[in-house]
């Protein structure tokens, strides 16, 4: 009886480190990065699309949060989400940031290749959890009686 | 004695500014002026540097200031004994100082001293600064004056490090749209 109790315990470790690696790895496919384009085609290499919810610091000094709607030839129109830290706009209005006044630019997207990496990741490493069993359990774990 | 209290102090000062630096977000460390940079016209490269010059801003607006090599070496100093006590403590997570945005300082200075530079080559008309009666070539004149002051010895790096960051805080004449100036914001509050 106790044997079982104790392998149903090992098995629900090894779940559970099994799903945490999962979680860690597709997390990690969600980046937020930040640039500085020094030209309107750097800007357009960004690839930014509408939809992502950006922040940026215009040349006048303003930080703005907002939500692309459109991108177009020279510049990005969006609307204004809940401010972060130092911005003043409230939610809700309609912005337009030229490229040509854009210094930093603060992206938060799905990578997709990333993505997928992680996914492998996470399917190899469970492929391994269920082949191997308890052998995933780290070694110095004191096991319950 | 007087030699550890200065020390203590210049540890605590060290901390403080570690502490002082908070990005609001990630701050990107800029380039040197690249090949491709140098065949921009004027008003390419005014702006270009009001890029350079905003993200400049915003490093620091969010506390960032230049370390000497003097506190580098501490900074080092410190972050040894701190993992070596965090090893030792089996804390999985060590606290460290960091370098209070010096890099990505350090890094938006120098590009826009590149690019003033390169608009003196270019003959480019100058451009009012936010201090009185020096527009911004002028402005790189003081520049490259204290940097050649230095390299004779005639002033310490913290001081020609303090006058470089208060010249280039008043590069441009912008209004921030919270009424503040540049050499404010990072003073006073990191607010909310």
């Amino acid at each position: 009886m106790a044997g079982f109790r104790s392998a149903d315990r090992r098995q629900a470790e090894a779940s559970r480190s099994c799903a945490l690696a999962a979680a860690l790895c597709l997390a990690s496919a969600c980046a937020t990065r930040s640039y500085a384009p020094t030209t309107d085609v750097a800007t357009h290499e960004l690839k930014i699309r509408s939809g992502d919810e950006v922040r940026v610091v215009t040349t006048q000094r303003e930080r703005l949060s907002f939500k692309v709607q459109e991108v177009r030839a020279d510049r990005f129109v969006g609307v204004t989400d809940k401010p972060h830290r130092k911005e003043h706009r409230p939610a809700g209005q309609t912005v337009e940031v030229p490229f040509d006044q854009l210094a930093v630019i603060e992206v938060t997207r799905f990578d997709s290749k990333a993505a997928t990496a992680a996914a492998v990741a996470a399917l190899t490493v469970t492929g391994f959890a269920l082949v191997l069993g308890p052998a995933v359990v780290v070694p110095l774990m004191p096991v319950a009686p | 004695m007087r030699a550890s209290r200065a020390s203590s102090a210049a540890a605590l000062g060290l901390a403080l500014t570690a502490c002082s630096y908070q990005p609001s977000m990630q701050h990107p460390k800029l380039s040197a002026l690249a090949p491709i940079d140098t065949t921009m016209d004027c008003r390419q490269t005014d702006v270009a540097i009001d890029r350079a010059d905003t993200v400049r801003w915003l490093i620091r607006d969010d506390g960032a200031k230049l370390e000497t090599d003097a506190h580098r070496s501490m900074r080092y100093t410190a972050n040894a004994l701190l993992i070596t006590a965090s090893l030792l403590s089996l804390n999985p997570n060590p606290p460290y100082l960091q370098d209070g945005g010096h890099a990505v300082l350090n890094a938006a200075d120098e590009r826009i001293r590149g690019l003033l530079q390169l608009k003196r080559e270019h003959a480019c008309p100058a451009r009012p600064t936010a201090l009185p009666e020096l527009d911004d070539l002028a402005l790189l004149g003081e520049l490259e004056a204290l940097q050649s002051d230095f390299g004779a010895g005639r002033i310490e790096k913290e001081q020609m490090l303090t006058r470089r960051t208060k010249l280039l805080d008043n590069l441009r004449l912008v209004q921030s749209p919270d009424g503040r100036s540049p050499s404010d914001a990072s003073s006073d509050d990191h607010d909310q």
